[in-house]
């Protein structure tokens, strides 16, 4: 693979993981036109619940007992359960009860809570953090990291005995079977049917039969599944992950949406492809790049608002007076 | 047993009665029109019976059932459909679509009829849009060339044509249609009543309730005219009868001359 290709390759890679949160939050903003700001938060909520499966199936030996493809299974359920469950909460929470305030409320009570699941992940893992002496480095062996002193070095559960190129396939692999499994709920179901009318007019769907509350509530344990794969992804590309980067996480997945038009599930793959790239060229292109690649994705989401606010794909919103 | 009834129907908003002590009635396949001023009750009445609002006093019954305390797509599902005063479309979808909004929620398949039976579904989903673009075309033939066109290039006419209709694909037992001449002119209001008429032809047991506050409108469609002023039913007739009642136009006709 030569430099360019690899950079394109790595750019999809980075693109996959940003994607899968803005597609988290484009559909929150779509039944209710609310930004969840703690969407990052809850994807690295997931990345610790699927660190925390894997150290409890190690204590219990489950690892000798069943195999990989078994427990990786598991893991991966407990994690989309607990983030389905954070999800839920989260908007009972912080958000249900704004319903009918301004909208700065939810606004202000979701990055509340975003700060709160990352000051608690970071409380409940800071006393094994504590006993690490080097660097932070990929792992060979993330059993023994996991299970002893290293929370934050993330289990290879994708294909642990090949190579990281095989890895990284598969983080693309299943980003685009997720990706295609949503676009049919969404069209073939009458819940997915049912977010999309909400998210056309509520109060129409609301009068035409559809049960709007448990439509949210569903769309919320959706989310919450989609952001955990993204947190579980993100940590297998990155292959550590930290309690705070949730909020830079977050930030990037919800810059990806709104750059791609904010109720647009195609526009958030675009526009998390398109930060991905510029992420990587940045960093491959320019010499010493790594440390400007965040200035420059945001200096490039800045300029997209500036000339195309409604996103790549959104629709132009016209106010008449 | 009535299709749907109301007993001492009544809601207050801050201290003022909005609907007041109404009762009121319809049987199938009979067409009524509420009528009354502006800020008479006729819309709250209205979203009363649609489960918008929570009635303060009374109870809604359909064919004898307490729907009172229902939300809006419990009475929707139990066969109560309705348009608005505004449009409510979005402008941003087909025709067809439009039409089939919420209306897969009184079909019977189940998720896993969508994995494991998809020509099933499929064919569900299409009698259910054919089924309504029967009825707009029965309304305008013209507007069948025009169902994958987006709502929002579509006359306002034709945006109401389609609002009906909309009403009509999950076969409802009772409509409610909520001053569906707004924003008409003279010609194409009389237009749109003679499409109310066409309803009747199509669906004999449906019943219709039109909330018009044109008196004139209400002598080409219904059978019987029931009138609210500051809440309560102050009249009840046919049209006939209804213009000459001294206090229906004490409250309603001379109150807007004057």
């Amino acid at each position: 693979m030569n430099f360019f290709t690899s950079l394109v390759f790595s750019a999809i890679l980075l693109g996959c993981t940003y994607t899968l949160v803005a597609i988290g939050y484009c559909l929150f903003f779509g039944v209710l036109d609310v930004v969840v700001f703690c969407s990052g938060d809850i994807a690295i909520f997931g990345a610790f619940s699927i660190i925390s499966a894997y150290v409890m199936l190690y204590d219990l030996g489950l690892f000798q007992v069943l195999p990989i493809a078994v427990t990786t299974m598991i893991i991966l359920a407990v994690a989309a359960l607990l983030c389905a469950l954070l999800s839920i909460l989260t908007y009972r929470v912080s958000i249900k009860p704004f319903e009918r305030s301004s909208a700065l409320m939810p606004l202000l009570s979701t990055i509340a809570l975003g700060t709160v699941i990352r000051e608690f992940l970071g409380l409940l893992f800071r006393p094994l953090l504590m006993t690490i002496t080097g660097p932070i480095t990929r792992v060979a062996d993330p059993i023994n990291i996991t299970s002893g002193r290293n929370p934050q070095a993330m289990p290879k559960l994708i294909a642990p005995n090949s190579s990281i190129d095989v890895r990284n396939y598969i983080i693309i692999a299943v980003t685009f079977l997720i990706i295609l499994l949503l676009f049919l709920f969404l069209n073939k179901t009458k819940m997915g049917l049912s977010m999309q009318a909400i998210s056309q007019n509520k109060e129409l769907a609301y009068m035409n039969g559809i049960n709007v509350r448990k439509t949210i509530n569903i769309t919320f344990v959706i989310g919450g599944i989609m952001l955990a794969i993204g947190g579980f992804l993100l940590g297998s590309y990155q292959s550590v992950v930290r309690f705070d980067t949730g909020s830079l996480y977050g930030s990037k997945g919800f810059s990806a949406a709104v750059v791609g038009g904010l109720k647009s599930i195609w526009g958030a793959i675009i526009g998390g492809m398109l930060l991905g790239f510029v992420e990587v060229f940045v960093s491959g292109l320019i010499p010493g790049g790594t440390q400007y690649q965040n200035i420059i994705a945001f200096l490039v989401v800045i300029v997209f608002i500036v000339f195309k606010p409604e996103g790549i794909l959104g629709e132009k919103v016209i106010e008449k007076v | 047993m009535s299709l749907l009834e109301t007993k001492g129907l009544s809601i207050n908003f801050g201290g003022i009665w909005a609907v007041d002590d109404v009762d009121f009635s319809i049987e199938p396949g009979q067409v009524f029109g509420l009528i009354g001023p502006n800020g008479s009750g006729k819309t709250t009445f209205l979203n009363i019976v649609s489960g918008i609002y929570k009635a303060t006093k009374g109870k809604v019954f359909l064919n004898g059932e307490d729907i009172t305390d229902l939300r809006p797509f419990e009475v929707f599902q139990k066969g109560i459909s309705r348009t608005y005063q505004s449009s409510r479309l979005c402008w941003d979808l087909s025709v067809v679509d439009n039409l089939l909004i919420g209306s897969y929620t009184s079909q019977s398949y189940g998720f896993l009829d969508t994995i494991f039976r998809r020509n099933y579904v499929n064919h569900e989903i299409e009698k259910l849009a054919q089924h309504g673009l029967d009825m707009l075309s029965y309304f305008n033939p013209h507007l069948l060339d025009k169902r994958y066109e987006l709502a929002k290039n579509i006359p306002h006419i034709d945006r109401r044509r389609i609002e009906i209709s909309r009403a009509m694909v999950s076969h409802p037992k009772l409509l409610l249609l909520d001053e569906p001449t707004a924003g008409l002119n003279d010609e194409e209001t009389m237009t749109m009543m003679r499409d109310i008429g066409k309803i009747k032809e199509k669906m004999q047991d449906i019943a219709i309730i039109i909330i018009e506050h044109d008196m004139k409108v209400m002598e080409h469609v219904p059978e019987k005219i029931i009138v609210l002023n500051a809440g309560a039913k102050i009249a009840e007739g046919v049209f006939d009868e209804i213009i000459h009642d001294p206090e229906v136009i004490a409250a309603y006709i001379g109150g807007q001359e004057s």
